[in-house]
């Protein structure tokens, strides 16, 4: 059976719309204009049990709307959500022990108190056995190398030591289903592979289902083996990263070092030109006639090093979000 | 159960963190009473009776809202309309297996815990201080009596405290029904200010028709022992009254504002 099954699932949003301006502003005291938000509008897929996806798409598409509607944070419109065989907004007990989410931008721990303390008061929410809480939270320290601040006051940590410790706070009950909302949003690089290794042996370990959104492609070209693209409240696709690029692009990048001068018209002829700067130059292709255009590259100029390559997923997603050709 | 003594004690902890911050707010309380204080000595200034109350009776009566403030306003609820705002609310208290109201209400009681300490100590400085003579209940029946009374306007306060933070659900800012609230119904009204029957008697049965007398005038009457055992019975009655009201209130709002909800913020 799957852990997430969404079905036609809806959400829309009354918006005050607030017009620039005093008089403007004084106006709305009397007379509001609302605007509909179409949040979410019909999507549908299901998650097995272990999987780790990412949903992916531009500010304001509906992932995190999506992400509260299934940790049982919104009541949806209409549609159907099941997780772990519970309805989320019913919020029982037994559903809430399973699952936990994790806000980059927000966090669980007490501002003014040391993260143990947080720690501590989770293992008494979530009724931890002590010997299974002294265990995670070895396990879980070591990952993360905190072992040594956590009884530093919170407000007082860094912010890559504050997520580890948000982490830790809501993986001790151990749940079956995480919701991670742009775990590494803020972090340097560093403290973001740090986050994305944890994660992902997490994943493996403890075999929860994971599903994380994030605008940094590398979290999710690393940890998501499916990605859900989102946009505008609608799923435009869901399947293998790599498929994105298949689907999307129509075109190869050619990436040539020549060990002559040449004509750029004459190169023209190959394809349409993304790069020039002699030696080197990078020209877009179509991908049915790629080994073509490479053949041809090489019989007619003087070629010293050539590579045939995808788009960058970069490049793909983002054309997606514009809805423009991923080769301009 | 045990989720929630933690609550307590990590109030508690918090509390400790910013020593002068802690102490100056401890020290409000004898601000608010030296306040009462001096303005009623200066009311009476060579007079002996006023509104049917002996000086040492209203001696007593704001002695007693000073004591009666720290246990039944002694409170954290307000801090609930902030955290639905900023959506604190949603990472600290919700989407977890517990209850939001009793995780309040051990924030309220830690607070309490800390006021009446501290109260209690102030009062009696100032009260060995200024010379002042402190009414104590004479018989266990009359202590009796007050501690149940205390009880429900204590409980009675936060349910409708709790109440208004709800409001934030709806409007993004509740100050200024809180503070309508906080002043208008909660002091004046409350009889946190002066004993109510100072007041004429059709304005008295107007505010006797609010839960709001309940929370300090009548549980301080009662304890002071100025009330008919009768008259005390039927108040206890109404306590229990406007306490059923606010809880079932407060439940089937709460409920309403959390489906209305949509957890700002991303």
């Amino acid at each position: 059976m799957d852990t997430i099954i969404v079905s036609h699932l809806r959400k829309y949003y009354s918006v005050h719309k607030k017009e620039p301006g005093l008089w403007k502003s004084l106006r709305s005291l009397v007379k509001r204009k609302y605007e509909t938000v179409r949040a979410i509008d019909d999507i549908n897929f299901r998650i097995g049990e272990g999987e780790l996806i990412a949903f992916i798409g531009p500010n304001g598409a509906g992932k995190t709307t999506a992400l509260k509607c299934l940790s049982g944070l919104l009541y949806p419109d209409s549609g159907f959500v099941s997780v772990l065989g519970y309805t989320p907004w019913d919020r029982k007990p037994a559903f809430l022990k399973e699952i936990a989410f994790v806000m980059g931008q927000k966090g669980q721990l007490w501002w003014d108190l040391p993260p143990m303390e947080t720690f501590l008061l989770n293992k008494e929410i979530y009724e931890i056995p002590p010997p299974q809480f002294r265990q995670t939270l070895d396990e879980l320290t070591e990952l993360l190398e905190v072992a040594d601040i956590l009884k530093i006051q919170t407000r007082k940590l860094s912010l890559g030591q504050r997520m580890k410790c948000e982490l830790i706070a809501s993986l001790l009950h151990r749940p079956k289903v995480l919701f991670l909302d742009e775990p590494t949003i803020g972090l340097d690089v560093v403290m973001q592979k740090k986050i994305r290794d944890f994660i992902k042996s997490y994943n493996q370990k403890y075999h929860s289902t994971i599903i994380l959104t994030s605008h940094y492609m590398s979290d999710v070209r690393e940890l998501a083996k499916r990605v859900v693209v989102i946009d505008k409240g609608e799923i435009i696709f869901d399947g293998r990263l790599v498929e994105i690029v298949e689907k999307y692009t129509d075109h190869k990048l050619i990436s040539v070092i020549f060990s002559k001068k040449i004509d750029k018209r004459e190169l023209k002829r190959i394809g349409r030109i993304k790069k020039f700067s002699y030696p080197r130059a990078v020209v877009i292709v179509r991908k049915q006639l790629a080994s073509l255009a490479a053949a041809e590259l090489l019989k007619s100029f003087p070629v010293e090093d050539l590579k045939i390559e995808e788009p960058a997923i970069e490049d793909v997603i983002r054309a997606l979000f514009t809805g423009k050709n991923s080769a301009e | 159960m045990k989720k929630y003594w933690l609550i307590f004690k990590l109030t508690l902890m918090e509390y400790f963190v910013y020593r002068l911050n802690f102490l100056l707010w401890q020290f409000r309380n004898v601000v608010s009473f030296l306040a009462l204080f001096f303005f009623w000595q200066a009311v009476y200034s060579g007079r002996q009776e006023i509104f049917g109350y002996q000086r040492e009776q209203m001696l007593s009566y704001i002695v007693g809202v000073s004591v009666l403030r720290g246990i039944v306003f002694g409170s954290r609820t307000a801090d609930l309309a902030g955290m639905i705002r900023s959506g604190d609310l949603v990472n600290r208290f919700l989407l977890r297996p517990w209850s939001i109201v009793k995780a309040f209400f051990c924030r309220d009681l830690a607070a309490k815990f800390l006021d009446i300490i501290f109260i209690t100590l102030e009062i009696y400085l100032i009260s060995r201080l200024m010379r002042v003579e402190l009414f104590l209940p004479k018989s266990w029946g009359m202590i009796i009596l007050f501690v149940i009374a205390c009880l429900l306007s204590t409980l009675l306060y936060f349910f409708i405290s709790f109440l208004l933070s709800t409001i934030a659900f709806w409007v993004d800012n509740v100050w200024a029904p809180r503070w309508l609230f906080g002043i208008i119904f909660l002091e004046f009204m409350s009889g946190a200010f002066f004993p109510l029957d100072v007041l004429p008697s059709f304005v008295l049965k107007i505010i006797n028709l609010t839960p709001f007398p309940y929370l300090i005038y009548f549980p301080l009457k009662i304890g002071l022992g100025q009330l008919a055992f009768g008259k005390i019975a039927s108040v206890l009655m109404i306590m229990v009254f406007w306490l059923i009201l606010a809880v079932l209130l407060t439940g089937s709002v709460w409920r309403k504002g959390l489906k209305s909800y949509s957890a700002y913020g991303g």
